[in-house]
């Protein structure tokens, strides 16, 4: 509202006050095509994103009955032990460790993967050369899982790629990496790395392009060269991007990838490979009986997600005084 | 980027680097050059190979397969592979998912482009807890039973619009959407206002022509994700008749592992890995007809996005 009020005469301010109300309806009535419009779309949250917390109550259920719904449904006895349960299950806790430990992999080796692939792009001088590399490295981005598991699959299979230049240069004999514990998270993080890094540059190259020129003369008739020049201004500079997709990686830690590793898993390496979303999805969704249980294990995930994706979000508020998602206005 | 290729050069220093306008020396190329050049190529290489050898592979015989382990050349060229697949009824689901692509994406576009011209209205009464109910969703969800049951309840079970209505908007992209959408400057659309047009008038006479790049990004990664979706698709098609291409290629593989089908089984020379491929190649076909066209957009669009951001 305008500040009409600075002097603050007691009957103006009244009258502002009254007419405040006619005046926030007149607005609403300004905008009833705007609401008209946004219907649809809150309609579509409040049904697909609200109305399943709802469902979240099935947690604390002892199973689903059809015709009684979520609500009718007989609680749990005790309430909590469906949650009790998940940590008495061995297969639940491996999967915890498994989801940490290939996040972490993912931090250690993806997460660095398209700076460095960014900084080197931006070296690339040939213009034409620079369009054709991006053409081809954004394109794995576009290839579902499934197509990625069905080569993988061939790549390092028994009969494989690998397998056969195995044989070729004498190394060992055939061998089958899926079904290979030891050799699964190698094959995971290094097909993951050819799938996402092309398309992850995109950010940091639009940071870079972003970076004052007159930082890079300036570097130039300090006489620097370009490796200086790439560890003393463009870094610098784009370290803001770097620290916010750090912090969201971070903040996504609970969520390992469930499309990568559904389709490349076996069952010979659920020991390394089976990680939170995988056993919620076999244990929970396809055995209706066990939905309880599968319903508070991925509640247990949902909210240690949300406290960390609230803490990411925090500490880049402090630091660039906007949050992840905020819209900047 | 794009300011790079703006300048232009003026003048060339004696030992031949580049002078440029604005007085930058682009030096000349040195030993990282070609490093580079080789590195990028190498990186390139691991992304494409497999990609053209999973095209050549669905052309081979196993006979060829097995005579050429790296890259694999069809000597002996048979479409059997495609053929098997069609005896096997991919081209039902073909035509599935090119529906639930064609209408999701309708859907998709117009839900999200409602959403976002409403985001950029900055004076909006209630707009504020408008924009918490879309951002809380960013942050915590129901969960995948809890999703199951509500769409079971309002039986998107083994139903093709099932996989298109729930999935009506994706949060990130009607964020990005919104990016463009408040680039249009504010004086054209109140000048518009002024000669009478009304708020669909503008945002579907105006703010999208003006946004096309916008526009075809978001339509793209719709695209892509309604044609690569497989998850939602496994859960909610059933029947045999309504599977999507991804469901089926999933099948195939799992299938295949299980060895169902015999080599030869259809009396061609067609083997395992040769029909999967030819599934992966009907699959990949459209968005590689799609990919080349968009893709000067979707660069601009994610780079003013993130940049936004």
């Amino acid at each position: 509202m305008k500040k009409t009020n600075e002097i603050a005469i007691p009957e103006v301010v009244a009258e502002a006050r009254k007419h405040k109300w006619k005046r926030l309806g007149k607005k609403i009535w300004e905008y009833k095509l705007i609401y008209f419009m946004m219907l649809p779309v809150i309609i579509s949250y409040l049904l697909f994103s609200y109305y399943p917390m709802y469902g979240i109550l099935l947690a604390w259920k002892e199973k689903l009955s059809p015709s009684k719904g979520i609500l009718g449904s007989k609680w749990a006895d005790p309430l909590w032990h469906n949650f009790t349960d998940l940590f008495k299950t061995q297969a639940f806790l491996t999967a915890i460790k498994n989801t940490l430990v290939i996040s972490l992999l993912k931090i250690c080796f993806m997460f660095p993967a398209p700076i460095v692939v960014g900084l080197l792009m931006n070296e690339c001088k040939a213009e034409g050369y620079k369009k054709g590399i991006q053409t081809v490295i954004y394109l794995p981005n576009f290839l579902s899982w499934v197509i990625i598991g069905t080569i993988v699959k061939d790549i390092f299979g028994y009969d494989g790629v690998i397998s056969s230049l195995r044989e070729m240069f004498g190394i060992g004999s055939r061998v089958d990496y899926m079904e290979n514990s030891d050799m699964y998270y190698f094959v995971l993080i290094a097909v993951s790395i050819i799938k996402e890094t092309g398309w992850n540059t995109i950010i940091y190259m639009a940071a870079i392009s972003a970076v004052s020129p007159t930082l890079y003369e300036a570097g130039t008739i300090d006489g620097c060269g370009r490796f200086r020049l790439m560890w003393n201004v463009t870094i610098p500079c784009i370290m803001p991007v770097i620290i916010l997709q750090f912090l969201l990686a971070i903040g996504n830690i609970m969520n390992a990838g469930f499309d990568a590793v559904f389709n490349t898993y076996r069952e010979d390496t659920w020991e390394v490979s089976d990680i939170l979303d995988t056993y919620i999805y076999r244990e929970g969704i396809l055995q209706a009986t066990n939905w309880p249980f599968g319903t508070a294990a991925g509640l247990f995930k949902s909210i240690i997600n949300f406290a960390l994706l609230m803490t990411a979000n925090t500490i880049v508020k402090k630091i660039n005084g906007q949050g992840i998602y905020d819209l900047g206005d | 980027m794009a300011k790079k290729q703006k300048r232009i050069p003026i003048t060339v220093a004696p030992d031949g680097a580049i002078l440029h306008t604005d007085g930058v020396v682009k030096p000349k190329t040195d030993w990282f050059d070609y490093v580079n050049y080789v590195i990028l190529f190498v990186f390139a290489f691991l992304c494409l190979f497999p990609v053209i050898n999973v095209v050549l592979t669905s052309f081979a015989t196993e006979e060829d397969y097995f005579k050429y382990s790296f890259l694999v050349i069809p000597e002996h060229f048979c479409i059997d592979a495609y053929r098997f697949m069609f005896q096997k009824g991919i081209g039902r689901s073909l035509i599935n998912s090119l529906m639930v692509t064609a209408i999701g994406v309708l859907y998709n576009m117009l839900m999200t482009s409602l959403g976002a011209y409403a985001m950029t209205k900055k004076d909006l009464p209630f707009r504020k807890p408008f924009l918490t109910l879309i951002l809380i969703t960013m942050f915590f969800g129901g969960g995948v039973i809890p999703f199951y049951i509500v769409l079971e309840d309002l039986g998107f079970v083994d139903n093709l619009l099932g996989v298109v209505i729930p999935f009506g908007i994706n949060t990130f992209n009607m964020i990005l959407l919104r990016n463009f959408f408040s680039n249009v400057p504010e004086e054209v659309i109140e000048s518009a206002k002024i000669d009478g047009s009304g708020e669909t008038r503008i945002l579907f006479g105006m703010v999208i022509p003006l946004s096309l790049a916008g526009m075809a990004t978001i339509a793209l990664f719709y695209f892509v994700e309604r044609w690569n979706d497989w998850y939602w698709p496994l859960l909610l098609l059933t029947k045999d008749e309504l599977k999507t291409l991804p469901l089926r290629l999933r099948e195939f593989m799992e299938k295949s592992e299980n060895q169902n089908y015999a080599d030869g089984a259809d009396g061609g020379l067609s083997f395992e890995l040769s029909r999967n491929y030819a599934t992966v190649v009907i699959t990949i076909i459209p968005i590689f007809c799609v990919y080349p066209f968009v893709q000067k957009y979707f660069v601009k669009g994610v780079m003013l996005g993130s940049v936004k951001s």
